[in-house]
C-alpha cells in the first residue's frame, strides 16, 4: 500500500524515430530510466549513444536569464511543455540570443546612469568642502603658489603612499570612499608640484577635472550638481521600472524557451540512458503501476514501436525503485525514515508503524498539556515556512497533550487538572513497569514486521530462524512468561513441553541458522573453519541474549524521562519560591521555556534513538534506491 | 566558529600528503641522474609521484609536460582539502588559488606584450584553463595587452589592469605584475582578516607576513642597486604591510642612498642573518631557505589550525619548483653539487 507499485517497461522502435517519439511521450512521463544496456547485456550488437551533451551551453544561459529576471522559483516548478513540438535547438539558441542582447542593452544603461551617480555623489561630497567660499571655481586653479587636485586612488595605492606621505610636500585630505578606491584632495606647493603629481600618478590617482564641468561659485557649483543628481535618480528610476516591465512582459517567453531547455535536456537524459542497434532503440525503465494504462493506451496507438511490460519479480537485473506513498496524517514521518534509509521495494514501508509508535513514546516521555499545545503551534508554524519536520512536531505536539491530560499536568502545574490516568511521581513502580510493558510490545511488533518482511521475500531463514523471526519470537515470549510467573509466583515454571517449545527449539534454530540457511540453498552444511564458526556463533548467542534484555530494559526511558519532567518542574517550582512577587512568574516562564526547548529536545531524540535503535534494527533493511522519474528532472 | 570547524580531518590529509612529498634522499639519488628520462623514470618508479605520472612516457617526456603534471596535482590536491572543509575557512582556501590564476594571468601578459602567439603557452596555463572562473577562449585569443586588458572587464582584475590599457604607450609589463601581485597580496590579507579568526588568523598571518617582508626587502635592493630609484618610488614597488620587519625599518631602508647603506640597514633587522652573504646572489636562495624552515615547523606545530594545510601547500609549491630546478639542472649538465645547492630547503 504505501510502496507503489512498479511495472518494468521496455521499448523497442525504429531509431530514426527516437527523438520524436521521447519528446512525444517520454518527456513528461513517470518514467525512470535504467541504463539499457546493463540490463539487455547479452544482446549483441547494442550500443550507447555516444555524445556529450550539446545542449550544456543553452542551459547555462537560460538559466542565467532566468537567475537575471528573478524566476528562479517558478522556474523550479516548471514542467516540459508539449505545445512547442517543432522547435528545434537551433531556433531556442536564437530567441535566447535576442533575449540575452535586449537584457543586455537594459542592464549596461542601467549600469551606466549607477556609475555617473556615483562620480556625482563623489564630486558632491568634494564641493561640499568648499561651499562657504565666494569665490570662482575656476579660480582656485590659478593659485600663485599652492596647486589642488581632486581624484581618487585605489586603496592599496593608498596605503603605500600612507609610508612616506609625511616627508613629501603634500597635504592629503581623503574625503570619501567606495570598496575600490579612496576619494581625495591634496594640495602642494607650485615649486614640487611637477614631482608630487608624478609620485601621485605612479600611484593611479585619477584626477576629477571639476573645473570642466562646474561653473561658479562652489554653493552655485553645488546646485547644479544637485540638479543633475536629482535628473540622475530620476533617470535610474526609469531605466528600473524599465527592466521591471521588461521582467513582466518577457517573462512568458523566457519561461516557454526554459521549459524548451529542460525539453531538450530530457531528450539527451533518454538517450544517456537507451542504447541502439543499427535500425532500432531501445528504451527500458521503471513505471508506476497507476499511470501504466496511460502510457500503454499511448503507445498503442502508435505503430513505430512496441512494448513489453514485465512484473518486478521477473527482472534480475534491476531492482524496482522506491516510492513511499502514505496519508496526510503518516507522511511528515516519511522524513524519520529517510534518515535511516529508503526502504527497499519488496519491504514494508515502516512509516505508519514509526508513526504511530513514535505518538506513543513521545507523549509518554513529555506529556504535559501546556507544553504540548505549545509544540502543536510551533509544528505549525514550522510546516507553514515549509520545514518538513513540522509535522513531526505537530503530532509530537498532539500526543504530549493527550499524555499531559492522562498525567494531569499544565505547564508543570500538577494540580489544576484531574489525572485521568496516574500522576507518575505519585506512581515511579507502575510507571516503570509500564515503560518496560510499551517496549516488549514494540520489540514484538518489530519481529512480527520482520516476519512479515521475511514472507514478502521469500527468505525461509529469515522467518524462522532469524533471531527477530518466529524463533526468536517464541523464545523471547517464552522469557516474558516466565518472568512474569516468576514474579506473580515466586515459582519456577519449568513443564517439560513449554520448555523444549520455548528455548530448546529456537536457541537451537537461531545456533544453526547458518548451516540450516545453507542447506536450503543446497550449499555444503558447516562453513569451512569449524571451531571459528563455533565460537563465533556462541558469542553471538550470548550477546542475542543479553540483547533482548538490555533492548527491552531500554524502554524504561519512557518511563524515566517521564519522571524527569516532573522533576524538573520540581526544581522550578524551588526556585521560583525563592523568588519574590513578579519574580516568581518569570522564574517559571523561563523554566517552562527552558524545559520545552531543551527536554523537548532530549526526549524527541530519545525516541528517534529507539525507534532506529531498537526496533529498525531488528526488521528494517533500508537499501531502497529512490525513484526518481523523467518529469521530475529539471536542470 | 571552532565547534564547527575541525581541522583533524584536512590536517591528516595534510600531512599524509607530505609524506609523500620527495625526501633528502630521493634529491640525493634524482642529483646524481645523468638524463631527464632518468629522472622520470625514478620519479614514476619511487616517489610519491608516481601516480601523477603513471601515464607518462618517460623516454619521450620533456619539461614544460611534466611541469604541466605537477601544478595539475598541486590544484587536486587543493581540491581534496576543499573536500573537508566548510564554512569560512573553505572560501578563505578558494581565495589562496588567487595565486595561481594570477601566476597564469601574468605568464599571458607577457606573451601578449611581446607579441608572440598566445597557441604557444595556451596548454601551460592550466588554472586558467581548467580551474578559473575567467573567460579562458577569450582571454588566449587577445591580440594586444588592450585587448587582453578589455577581456578582463568584469572582474576583479580589471581595475588593477585599467590604467594600463592606453593604447599609446607602450605596455609596461613590470609595473602591470607589480599591480598584479600587489593585488594578491592586499586582498589576501583582506580576506585573512575577514574569514578567519583566533589560531587560524595568526598562523596565516606570520607565514604571509614573513613571505611578504623578504619579498620586500629583495624588491627594495633591485630598486636600489640596479636602478637607483627614490625612496618614494622604492616605496610604490612596496607591498604595504609588515611583519617582523617594523615600519619604520621598512621606510628606513626605502630611504637608503645606496646598495651599501640597504647592506648595512638590514643587518640591523631580524632577518641580518639571511642577507649577511657578499653574493647578493645568495640571498634569494637564503630566504627561500628560511621559508621553508617556517613552513616545516608550521606544519607540525599548527595541528590544531589551518596552520598545517597551508603549510603543506606551500611546501609542495617548493618540492615542484625543486623538481623542475632538478631537471633544468640535469639539462644543461651542472655538476651535481650545484644542482643540489640550487635546491631549496633540502640541503643545508
Amino acid at each position: 500500500m504505501s510502496i507503489i507499485k512498479m511495472k518494468f517497461l521496455s521499448i523497442v522502435g525504429l531509431k530514426d524515430y527516437f527523438d520524436e517519439f521521447v519528446s512525444k511521450y517520454l518527456v513528461n512521463s513517470s518514467l525512470q530510466l535504467e541504463s539499457a544496456l546493463g540490463v539487455l547485456e547479452n544482446i549483441k550488437g547494442l550500443s550507447h549513444y555516444e555524445d556529450s551533451n550539446p545542449y550544456s551551453d543553452l542551459i547555462k544561459r537560460s538559466s542565467s536569464i532566468i537567475n537575471a529576471l528573478g524566476l528562479e522559483k517558478e522556474a523550479r516548478s516548471l514542467y516540459a511543455s508539449r505545445e512547442n513540438e517543432g522547435e528545434g535547438a537551433d531556433e531556442v539558441c536564437g530567441e535566447i540570443d535576442l533575449l540575452e542582447s535586449e537584457l543586455k542593452l537594459k542592464t549596461d544603461a542601467l549600469a551606466g546612469v549607477r556609475e555617473q551617480l556615483e562620480e556625482c555623489s563623489h564630486m558632491h561630497k568634494q564641493l561640499e568642502l568648499l561651499t562657504g567660499l565666494d569665490v570662482d571655481i575656476n579660480n582656485f586653479f590659478k593659485f600663485e603658489f599652492i596647486k589642488f587636485r581632486f581624484g581618487k586612488m585605489p586603496r592599496k595605492n593608498y596605503k603605500q603612499l600612507q609610508l612616506y606621505v609625511d616627508d613629501l610636500e603634500v597635504i592629503v585630505i581623503p574625503l570619501s570612499q567606495d570598496p575600490e578606491s579612496i576619494w581625495m584632495v591634496y594640495f602642494t606647493p607650485r615649486t614640487y608640484g611637477e614631482k608630487v603629481d608624478g609620485i601621485f600618478s605612479s600611484l593611479h590617482f585619477e584626477r576629477t577635472r571639476i573645473s570642466g564641468e562646474l561653473k561658479g561659485t562652489p554653493a552655485e557649483a553645488l546646485r547644479s550638481l544637485d540638479e543633475k543628481l536629482q535628473r540622475l535618480k530620476l533617470e535610474e528610476a526609469e531605466l528600473k521600472a524599465g527592466l521591471e516591465s521588461f521582467k513582466t512582459s518577457s517573462r512568458e517567453r523566457v519561461m516557454r524557451l526554459y521549459s524548451c531547455v529542460i525539453k531538450l535536456n530530457r531528450i539527451y537524459e533518454v538517450r544517456r540512458f537507451a542504447a541502439h542497434t543499427a535500425e532500432s532503440f531501445y528504451i527500458i525503465g521503471w513505471i508506476p503501476q497507476n499511470d501504466l494504462k496511460a502510457m500503454m493506451q499511448l503507445l498503442d496507438k502508435d505503430d513505430r514501436v512496441i512494448y513489453i511490460q514485465e512484473e518486478p519479480d521477473l527482472i534480475s537485473a534491476s531492482q524496482p525503485p522506491t516510492e513511499l506513498n502514505n496519508n496526510r496524517i503518516f507522511r511528515p514521518f516519511e522524513a524519520l525514515v529517510r534518515m535511516y534509509g529508503l526502504p527497499s521495494y519488496n519491504e514494508i514501508d515502516p512509516t505508519a508503524f514509526v508513526a504511530i509508535t513514535y505518538f506513543i513514546m513521545f507523549g509518554l516521555m513529555f506529556g504535559d498539556v501546556g507544553q504540548g499545545l505549545v509544540l502543536l503551534a510551533g509544528g505549525f508554524l514550522l510546516m507553514r515556512l515549509g520545514v518538513a519536520l513540522g509535522g513531526v512536531i505537530i503530532g509530537a505536539g498532539l500526543s504530549s497533550a493527550l499524555f499531559g491530560l492522562l498525567y494531569g499536568s499544565v505547564f508543570g502545574f500538577e494540580e489544576w487538572l484531574p489525572h485521568l490516568w496516574l500522576k507518575p511521581m505519585e506512581n515511579i513502580n507502575t510507571m516503570l513497569i509500564t515503560g518496560i510493558a510499551v517496549g516488549g510490545l514494540l520489540i514484538t511488533c518489530a519481529m512480527v514486521l520482520n516476519i512479515t518482511n521475511g514472507i514478502k521475500s521469500r527468505n525461509l531463514a529469515q522467518i524462522f530462524f532469524d533471531r527477530n523471526g518466529v524463533a526468536g519470537f517464541l523464545f523471547y515470549w517464552g522469557a516474558i512468561v516466565l518472568a512474569v510467573y516468576f514474579v506473580r509466583t515466586g515459582e519456577l515454571l519449568i513443564p517439560a513441553g513449554l520448555t523444549i517449545l520455548f528455548f530448546i527449539i529456537p536457541v537451537a534454530a537461531m545456533f544453526f541458522k547458518e548451516p540450516l540457511e545453507n542447506l536450503l540453498h543446497k550449499r555444503s552444511f558447516l562453513p569451512r573453519e569449524k571451531g571459528m564458526f563455533f565460537v563465533q556463533t556462541v558469542f553471538e548467542m550470548l550477546d542475542m541474549l543479553l540483547s533482548f534484555v538490555s533492548n527491552t530494559i531500554s524502554f524504561i526511558r519512557l518511563s524515566a524521562f517521564a519522571l524527569n519532567h516532573a522533576g524538573l518542574f520540581m526544581a522550578v517550582f524551588i526556585l521560583s519560591e525563592m523568588a519574590k512577587g513578579a519574580g516568581q512568574v518569570v522564574v517559571i516562564i523561563i523554566g517552562n521555556i527552558l524545559i520545552i526547548g531543551l527536554e523537548g529536545l532530549i526526549v524527541g531524540i530519545q525516541a528517534l534513538r529507539l525507534e532506529y535503535y531498537e526496533l529498525f534494527s531488528r526488521f528494517f533493511q533500508g537499501g531502497g534506491k529512490p525513484y526518481r522519474p523523467l518529469r521530475n528532472q529539471n536542470i | 566558529m571552532p565547534l564547527s570547524v575541525s581541522y583533524s580531518s584536512v590536517n591528516t590529509k595534510a600531512r599524509a600528503l607530505f609524506g609523500k612529498l620527495l625526501t633528502r634522499e630521493d634529491y640525493e639519488e634524482l642529483a646524481g641522474k645523468k638524463s631527464v628520462t632518468d629522472v622520470a623514470v625514478y620519479l614514476k618508479k619511487k616517489t610519491g609521484y608516481a601516480g601523477l605520472l603513471s601515464d607518462i612516457n618517460e623516454n619521450t617526456v620533456h619539461r614544460g609536460e611534466l611541469e604541466k603534471l605537477f601544478s595539475t596535482s598541486l590544484y587536486k590536491d587543493f581540491f581534496k582539502f576543499l573536500c573537508f572543509l566548510r564554512g569560512r575557512p573553505a572560501q578563505f582556501l578558494r581565495e589562496v588559488l588567487l595565486r595561481y590564476e594570477i601566476q597564469d594571468l601574468k605568464v599571458l601578459l607577457r606573451i601578449t606584450a611581446t607579441n608572440r602567439n598566445t597557441e604557444t603557452v595556451a596548454d601551460s596555463l592550466i588554472f586558467l584553463k581548467l580551474y578559473s572562473r575567467l573567460d579562458y577562449d577569450a582571454l588566449i585569443k587577445s591580440r594586444d595587452v588592450a585587448g587582453l586588458i578589455k577581456n578582463l572587464k568584469g572582474t576583479q582584475y580589471y581595475p588593477v589592469l585599467a590604467p594600463f590599457a592606453d593604447k599609446r604607450e607602450p605596455p609596461n609589463l613590470f609595473d602591470m605584475e607589480m599591480n598584479l601581485d600587489l593585488h594578491f597580496f592586499m586582498t589576501i590579507l583582506k580576506r585573512l582578516g575577514l574569514l578567519l579568526t583566533g589560531a587560524d588568523k595568526r598562523a596565516v598571518a606570520r607565514s604571509l607576513g614573513i613571505e611578504i617582508d623578504l619579498l620586500n626587502i629583495m624588491w627594495m635592493y633591485r630598486c636600489k642597486k640596479l636602478f637607483g630609484l627614490s625612496k618614494e618610488v622604492t616605496l610604490n614597488h612596496v607591498v604595504p604591510h609588515w611583519f617582523y620587519l617594523r615600519r619604520e625599518e621598512l621606510i628606513r631602508l626605502a630611504g637608503s642612498k645606496d646598495a651599501d647603506e640597504f647592506k648595512e640597514l638590514v643587518s640591523k633587522t631580524k632577518y641580518a642573518a639571511l642577507f649577511k652573504a657578499e653574493q647578493e646572489s645568495l640571498w634569494e636562495k637564503s630566504s627561500e631557505d628560511y621559508l621553508y624552515r617556517v613552513y616545516k615547523s608550521q606544519l607540525r606545530r599548527d595541528y590544531f589550525n589551518i596552520g598545517t594545510m597551508m603549510a603543506y601547500i606551500s611546501l609542495k609549491e617548493i618540492d615542484i619548483k625543486n623538481v623542475i630546478t632538478l631537471i633544468e639542472g640535469i639539462r644543461y649538465a651542472l655538476p651535481r653539487e650545484e644542482v643540489k645547492s640550487l635546491l631549496v630547503g633540502v640541503f643545508r
